[in-house]
């Protein structure tokens, strides 16, 4: 691997990059953080309700962190075919608590739904979709957050 | 532009990296967050027509102008549940108004019932982020 540089150049030190990899964990409403892949800052991924999952800030329960704010966020995930049937790999930013005691954020994963009837169809979006518990179904997912607090 | 180091492996040089956000009011109307040095590096944000947004590189005072543009990724906030995809279409980086823009869509029905995709402005109340990386030369 050839690295040209070390120095990538943020516009404030107290910006900090979190990222959590890891794959959902059959039988459990968790997700293991992978042992292979760097994962800093982020010490639980769990859903908490059908398509919702909840993210945890800090090394532990015990030592959590706060943050200001959330200044970007993106997820990418790889699910096997079956998986992602009811599922449009769109997902968003439904509750930020990462100013809280317990400072968290809940991301929120959506499939399609319609209603209405043949001639005047409704489609809209919705928590429908759970990723499913296997070892195959992994989630990337990175975040930039506001330490000056 | 204030521009401190943060030691990160890269196999690209001069490599900027820009976070930002924004919040939607009515009729798509965007707002760029600066409070705490958020948004640093983002001069204006404006909404060019129904749910295509246009960021522009720089500060109050002038426009940055970057030779490479290597993507924009988004997040989406919002606290019910979103009517348009929360990811939009990046339409890409024009170098001489240093300007990238964003189109949203959402999902609509027709008689089928078959699901197609529109142009739609994002939720009143939704707050953007975005992650622009660019290089200086």
């Amino acid at each position: 691997m050839t690295i040209l540089q070390e120095n990538r150049f943020f516009g404030n030190p107290d910006h900090e990059k979190l990222v959590f990899v890891g794959t959902r964990n059959a039988g459990s409403t968790a997700f293991v953080a992978s042992s292979v892949q760097p994962c800093s800052g982020i010490y639980a991924v769990s859903y908490i309700a059908t398509g919702i999952l909840r993210v945890f800030f800090g090394q532990s329960a015990d030592h959590v962190q706060k943050y200001r704010s959330v200044l970007s966020y993106d997820m990418s995930m790889t699910l096997p075919l079956a998986s992602v049937t009811n599922c449009i790999m769109q997902h968003y930013i439904s509750n930020n608590q990462c100013n809280a005691s317990t400072p968290y954020i809940d991301i929120t994963v959506l499939g399609i739904t319609i209603s209405g009837d043949d001639t005047n169809p409704v489609a809209a979006l919705a928590a429908t979709a759970n990723i499913a518990g296997s070892s195959a179904n992994k989630i990337y997912l990175e975040l930039v957050m506001n330490r000056g607090l | 532009m204030t521009v401190y180091t943060n030691a990160q492996l890269i196999n690209q040089r001069n490599i900027v990296t820009l976070h930002g956000s924004f919040t939607v009011g009515a009729s798509g109307a965007p707002t760029l967050v600066t409070a705490n040095g958020a948004s640093n590096g983002i001069k204006s944000i404006t909404r060019s027509s129904a749910g295509v947004y246009t960021i522009t590189l720089g500060d109050s005072k002038i426009t940055d102008k970057y030779k490479y543009y290597y993507g924009i990724k988004t997040g989406y906030q919002f606290s019910g549940t979103p009517t348009v995809y929360p990811q939009p279409v990046d339409l890409g980086y024009t170098q001489s108004t240093s300007r990238i823009q964003v189109r949203y869509y959402k999902p609509t029905a027709s008689s089928g019932p078959v699901v197609s995709s529109t142009v739609s402005d994002p939720d009143n109340g939704a707050t953007i982020y975005f992650e622009i990386m660019m290089g200086l030369y």
